[in-house]
């Protein structure tokens, strides 16, 4: 029996991180194409005379459709694209953390131990090579 | 799980050529640290074996350092081949491999050389993070003003099999592009900080577009995946290579040309304080290494104090060393000491000691040195090979494997048979029969001094 709950947890485990790697592909997806509307909207609001009735824009909410002055939809735009950031950034960080307990639990040493350097803060080449200069 | 975490291992391949040791994999033990008489290269000398495999244990367990290990043993005994086996069996642990000679050089005087060797000894795990974007070109599209004058823009469509987007480029990514050659099909990473772009390859998809491509270019799969991802790579880098880096001015030079001079001790210390405010910091990790000196007896007086001293320091590799003297003087000094090692040295030590091989031993060793040179042997001529070894030394014996080969090659004949060893034998002399030609036609060598017979006369020339 216990072989079976072994077997049940580890297979939960890897069905989480196949879910967590395609939700971080979907809100790349959803980025870029923030990215490509804000740049839309950039060009448009180059392009109109602030203040007209040209400067303002579309946007789905899901279900309606919302007509907003430019400036305002560019600032959402740039809100959820922060927002974006940040989920992304706690999706790789909880991947990380998931991928470790995965390698404990099959006992994969090579993948616990490359997990466990992941968890080192990262150096930049200045810092290497910079040593001595301070 | 590639996107994510990439493990992935660059294997440096090795070269085709079998050295003195290059059949072993490993020491060759079970699970409960026994020795097995013949496996993973290793035949017999169980004890000394089985106690390198407690050393290497305790060594991947992080929990000694700065200790020495000694391995005794007459000539042939396989001290060296014990040192390799560890090394393969420790894997990731730095090791690093000199021969005591190699401490006294013109350039850098021996405490710097010794000093070297334990940094290079010792290394440091770190990591690196960029921001990068990798897909497949569908369409690059560069517009220029109608005038001729002004900035460049451009749209560059990028895909992986999962999402597809329009970037738009700058007057700097145009340069970049264009001067990369970058054509649509390419598959291309751009790194976010630097800006800096590489080719990857071509996709498959797109191999069928031209009929004749150039020899170098690679095909490649179209990239599956986020779009834009965090690559982080973990390096493990030696002090010595931190230390080469920072000496000087694009220091990283002088660790591909290998001149590097004496560095300063304060560049030292800096960088020492600097990892250990990185390791506190959680940035780097050390990785105690291993380093092995062989022929210890060659050091002198001022090396083994030295060592004293480094082998009490907090950032010390383990080092393991071989000798094969018995009592003997020190260099430096008309002291005889056993080993060639000062006693208060030896003191400090742990002594692995390897005993001769018996004649199955042997007679296994041959065989597996036949394996490796890929010679095939038949019993009757393995039998006597093993007599000669006995009576020689194992050396000389290993060098008429290949040398037997030949012999057969010439006779058109695919084994190597009693009369091959018989014929290599006369031809090639081991070191008793030579030290007896030698005494026989003493007056015919050159400078010869060896108690000058009646008549006193030194040959001009011989040979």
């Amino acid at each position: 029996m216990e072989a079976v709950e072994y077997q049940a947890k580890v297979e939960a485990l890897a069905e989480d991180i196949l879910t967590d790697k395609q939700l971080a592909i979907d809100y790349d997806r959803k980025r870029q194409e923030n990215r490509e509307a804000l740049r839309g909207l950039r060009e448009q609001s180059q392009k109109t005379k602030p203040n007209s009735i040209l400067a303002t824009t579309t946007v789905n909410m899901g279900d309606f459709f919302i007509q907003l002055p430019l400036p305002k939809a560019q600032k959402m735009m740039e809100e959820a694209q922060a927002e974006l950031d940040k989920a992304i950034d706690d999706v790789r960080q909880r991947l990380k953390a998931k991928v470790k307990l995965l390698g404990e639990l099959e006992g994969d040493e090579k993948l616990v131990s490359t997990a466990k350097a992941m968890d080192l803060k990262s150096v930049s080449g200045q810092e290497l090579y910079g040593i001595s200069r301070k | 799980m590639e996107s994510i975490i990439a493990a992935k291992a660059t294997d440096i391949s090795k070269l085709e050529r079998t050295g003195a040791h290059s059949h072993i994999r490993g020491l060759g033990l079970d699970d409960k640290l026994e020795s097995r008489s013949n496996s993973q290269g290793m035949v017999g000398q169980l004890k000394a074996r089985k106690a390198a495999g407690v050393i290497v244990k305790v060594i991947k367990q992080g929990k000694i350092s700065g200790r020495a290990i000694m391995m005794a043993g007459a000539p042939g005994t396989g001290k060296t081949a014990i040192a390799m086996a560890m090394s393969q069996e420790l894997g990731d642990v730095p090791f690093t491999s000199i021969a005591a000679s190699e401490v006294f050089s013109l350039e850098i005087s021996k405490t710097e050389s010794l000093t070297q060797a334990f940094r290079r000894s010792i290394g440091v795990r770190i990591k690196e993070e960029s921001e990068v974007i990798e897909g497949e070109v569908v369409e690059i599209q560069i517009d220029r003003s109608v005038t001729g004058v002004g900035p460049k823009t451009g749209k560059l469509t990028l895909k992986t099999t999962d999402m597809e987007t329009i970037y738009d480029l700058g007057q700097k990514m145009i340069t970049s592009l264009t001067k990369e050659k970058v054509m649509a099909g390419d598959v291309i990473q751009i790194d976010k900080t630097t800006g800096r772009i590489t080719r990857l390859g071509r996709s498959f998809t797109r191999a069928r577009d031209f009929d004749a491509t150039g020899p170098d270019v690679k095909f490649v799969q179209c990239p599956d995946g986020e779009l834009q991802t965090r690559k982080e790579i973990v390096h493990l880098v030696s002090l010595h290579e931190i230390d080469v880096i920072n000496s000087r001015q694009q220091g990283f030079l002088a660790l591909f040309s290998g001149e590097t001079g004496e560095i300063k001790s304060e560049v030292r210390e800096q960088i020492n304080q600097k990892i250990s405010e990185w390791c506190e910091e959680g940035k780097a990790e050390i990785v105690p290494g291993v380093l092995f000196i062989d022929e210890i007896h060659m050091l002198d007086m001022e090396c083994f104090s030295f060592l004293n001293r480094a082998l009490e320091d907090t950032m010390a590799p383990v080092v393991i060393m071989a000798s094969n003297r018995g009592m003997s003087r020190i260099r430096g000094t008309n002291y005889q000491s056993p080993h060639g090692v000062p006693i208060d040295f030896l003191d400090r030590l742990l002594i692995i000691s390897t005993q001769a091989y018996s004649e199955d031993d042997i007679r296994q060793i041959l065989k597996i040195r036949c394996d490796e040179e890929e010679v095939d042997m038949t019993e009757d001529a393995l039998a006597v090979l093993t007599k000669v070894a006995t009576e020689t030394s194992l050396r000389y014996a290993i060098h008429l494997i290949s040398t037997g080969h030949l012999v057969a090659q010439k006779r058109q004949s695919p084994k190597v048979d009693v009369v091959d060893i018989k014929r290599v034998y006369s031809l090639f002399l081991d070191e008793a029969r030579s030290v007896q030609y030698l005494k026989d036609y003493q007056d015919e060598y050159m400078y010869n001094e060896i108690v000058p017979s009646q008549g006193e006369k030194m040959a001009v020339d011989s040979m």
